[in-house]
């Protein structure tokens, strides 16, 4: 796992592997969860180090005006003492956030003797693995239970495909294809209605009458 | 003496291409037609739209995966690829048109989310990318 350096070394001139890893380490902070040692790997305002978000999210208006935004956490770190330089002095709005930072660093110590460890936090065996990293990619949006009732069912695959295209209005029925471009009537050549997919299954009097049957 | 060959740039070692340049869109072309290749044999007319998803799932998206675990390729690459199975997914082998009734994106997205899990090879290739890091 992860030098600490690589976040630090260049892009320029580089070999095009490496530069794809670097186009790549913005999806790396999504997962990585630091466990500080002696802090001197982790950077104080970027890495999730402390709380579940990044510190420069949690306090926005003191990453704003600190001095140097790559801080390490052992720069910080003083004998015993947290320290961070910020640009100008603080405001009475700025000096609360600050307390409230010092408060949550108090619980934290740094051990000299140990080194900095990352943990994975998107997998429950807390390594590395590249499925969970591009599940938490992959969706966008919210989860819908009800898409997943059709793969459940024990029917063949084409008919589930069939279903899921039933579900999703990606049949091929006339009002669809007339959106592609396909020259043709687009009334059913059964009943002479416009032919949608409802149309097809439930309203065309042949399928009512199917219905019946059953 | 040691009874090696002499190679030229740009070559291949251990079917990774490499070069003293910049690899573009003509190094990794051989990837498509190695899909192409594969489609070929497979008679895709005989095939239901199961099969289709499952060869097209476990076939065909798993032939780039060993070279995007090294590069990053380029988008060109991904949408060519999208394409050849695209087009086997919804066409089969043959020649004649067939309307493609969902878009890739809805297609590549997981099962639970509306798609039919088809691999999306760029989030995979980011995705293994981060391993080395």
């Amino acid at each position: 796992m992860p030098d600490g350096n690589f976040f630090n070394s260049k892009y320029k001139g580089t070999s095009q592997f490496w530069q794809g890893l670097h186009k790549v380490k913005h999806l790396f902070k999504w997962g990585a969860l630091y466990k500080v040692g002696d802090g001197s790997l982790t950077a104080f305002w970027d890495d999730v180090w402390l709380g579940q978000s990044p510190l420069k999210t949690q306090f926005p208006n003191l990453f704003s005006i600190c001095e140097d935004p790559t801080v390490t956490v052992a720069d910080c770190w003083d004998h015993g003492a947290w320290s961070v330089n910020f640009r100008r002095s603080l405001s009475s709005r700025e000096g609360e956030s600050w307390e409230e930072l010092l408060d949550l660093l108090q619980s934290t110590d740094l051990d000299q003797e140990a080194r900095d460890d990352i943990i994975w936090d998107l997998d429950c065996s807390k390594s590395f693995t590249t499925k969970s990293l591009y599940r938490f990619i992959t969706p966008r949006g919210v989860c819908i239970s009800a898409s997943q009732d059709v793969w459940r069912t024990k029917l063949p695959l084409n008919i589930t495909i069939f279903f899921w295209q039933l579900q999703h209005n990606k049949l091929q029925v006339v009002a669809s294809l007339k959106k592609r471009g396909w020259t043709g009537e687009i009334y059913c050549c059964l009943c002479g209605e416009v032919e949608i997919t409802n149309h097809v299954f439930f309203g065309c009097s042949v399928a009512r009458f199917t219905w019946c049957c059953l | 003496m040691l009874n090696c060959k002499l190679g030229i740039w740009p070559m291949r070692y251990l079917g990774i291409p490499l070069s003293k340049h910049r690899l573009g869109n003509m190094a990794f072309a051989g990837l498509k037609k190695k899909m192409v290749r594969r489609l070929d044999p497979w008679k895709g007319k005989h095939l239901s739209s199961g099969g289709k998803l499952v060869l097209t799932n476990a076939c065909l998206s798993s032939l780039p995966i060993f070279t995007m675990g090294f590069y990053l390729l380029p988008k060109g690459i991904h949408g060519g690829m999208d394409s050849v199975r695209g087009k086997f997914f919804w066409q089969g082998a043959r020649e004649e048109f067939k309307y493609h009734m969902a878009k890739w994106e809805t297609l590549s997205r997981p099962k639970d989310h509306e798609g039919l899990g088809i691999i999306n090879t760029h989030t995979m290739n980011e995705s293994l990318l981060v391993k080395w890091i």
